[in-house]
């Protein structure tokens, strides 16, 4: 057990390279889960905040993306909790513009397609199911540590998986996908 | 086929993986440079420089345990005897609270604060007192009060009258004035009663007027031993009276 009355946070120059490399990565993926820019900003902010204020308490130091996204889910979780509302995620999320990327018109449409798809499929998914989404699809969590991380059993982490690719591969292929206890 | 079933889940989930990460790199990442400015603000300026929040209870713990290690320390005959020695010796001026703690736990150092403390001497008090044509009353022991100023006054034709200056372990003030008069003379008093309350009391067989008011300020006046008396304090009521009651004419060479 480590007895410390003062930390210190890490180095200012170190902490600006992490911030620089994850930042966008982090808000990306908070914005994909809470559909809220703002709430995403500010809990990413307050997440690298504490990240770099505890930095000597992460064990494995190439974990830090997932770490930091993972702080600033649960922290955009706790501001729902305190604003005590259940945002309307799916519409949020259908009117996010899309990052600054040229593309070609070809491109463009091709891409808009695949990905109005998937926007499609991720806005219409309840919001355990989305969280679970990023945290596997995008951050490569396996289940145990999706498992720590929303400090729910794994059971329930294989589960919410098992049925957001059902909901994906359903949405994407254009089926009318309804969930197991829907059905 | 189980393999085939295995490998065409392993190519969805990877087509999954793809157009999820494609989804998410397509939305915006706004906020990053006020974002890195308030980090800096936060951690890294100088004067509101940021560290990780202290554990309350660790904190309360350890404040705890060196006050008790202090007071312990102060147990101790060798470091009890020197620091007495050091209180009484260089006459220090102790604030009330921390006066009334260490007279707690060093009572020897009581009456010894009590005298040095008083701004005014046993032979100036006796000095000026050689005036007056009457014994004025005075608290029989000044442990809790320190006695900071007497003046004598020319009082009409009577002479003269005194007026003490007392100021308690707080620091507040009571001002206590004595004049001769042959006989006591009824008083009328108009007093707001929404603010102010009258009591008496009968001290050594004194009636003992007492007019307190909202803010603290207490005025109390009564006539004895051929002396008029008045009183004026801010404080407690109970302080008041318990120094009226402590009064006792003045004999030359007490405190």
């Amino acid at each position: 057990m480590r007895f410390s009355l003062c930390k210190q946070p890490l180095p200012k120059d170190a902490a600006r390279v992490l911030y620089e490399t994850y930042y966008a990565d982090v808000v990306r993926q908070v914005v994909a889960v809470t559909g809220d820019v703002e709430c995403a900003v500010e809990s990413t902010q307050e997440a690298f905040l504490r990240a770099f204020e505890r930095f000597d308490t992460l064990r494995d130091h190439s974990s830090f993306s997932s770490w930091v996204t993972s702080i600033a889910l649960n922290a955009a979780r706790d501001t729902f909790r305190k604003r005590g509302r259940e945002l309307s995620i799916g519409e949020k999320l259908a009117s996010l513009p899309s990052g600054n990327r040229s593309l070609t018109v070809e491109e463009e449409a091709s891409d808009r397609e695949s990905t109005y798809a998937v926007r499609e499929a991720v806005r219409s998914m309840p919001l355990d199911l989305r969280t679970v989404t990023i945290l596997f699809y995008v951050q490569d969590l396996d289940i145990q540590s999706i498992s720590r991380t929303l400090g729910i059993p794994s059971g329930t982490v294989k589960s919410r998986l098992s049925r957001a690719r059902a909901w994906l591969r359903g949405k994407m292929n254009g089926e009318e996908c309804l969930l197991a206890d829907e059905r | 086929m189980d393999t085939e079933h295995v490998k065409s889940v392993d190519e969805m989930d990877e087509r999954l993986r793809v157009a999820v990460r494609e989804f998410v790199n397509s939305l915006p990442a706004d906020g990053q440079e006020e974002g890195w400015r308030c980090i800096e603000q936060k951690l890294y300026s100088g004067s509101n420089r940021r560290v990780a929040p202290r554990d309350p209870m660790r904190t309360l713990i350890m404040c705890l345990a060196a006050f008790a290690a202090l007071t312990m320390l102060f147990q101790i005959p060798v470091v009890h005897a020197w620091s007495v020695r050091m209180i009484i010796k260089y006459e220090m001026k102790l604030p009330g609270r921390i006066r009334t703690f260490i007279t707690t736990i060093a009572p020897e150092v009581r009456a010894n604060l009590a005298s040095r403390n008083r701004v005014v001497r046993s032979d100036e008090l006796s000095a000026e007192f050689g005036k007056l044509a009457f014994t004025p009353m005075v608290p029989k022991t000044d442990a809790n009060w320190c006695l900071e100023a007497v003046k004598v006054k020319p009082w009409g034709s009577e002479g003269f009258y005194v007026t003490l200056t007392y100021k308690d372990e707080e620091g507040d003030t009571l001002r206590l004035a004595e004049v001769p008069l042959a006989k006591s003379h009824s008083t009328s008093i108009f007093y707001n009663h929404n603010h102010s309350s009258l009591s008496r009391y009968s001290i050594r067989g004194a009636d003992v007027a007492v007019l307190s008011h909202d803010t603290g300020s207490i005025i109390a006046w009564w006539y004895e031993q051929g002396l008029s008396l008045s009183l004026t304090y801010t404080g407690n009521v109970d302080k008041a009276i318990s120094f009226i009651t402590n009064l006792a004419p003045y004999e030359k060479g007490s405190p």
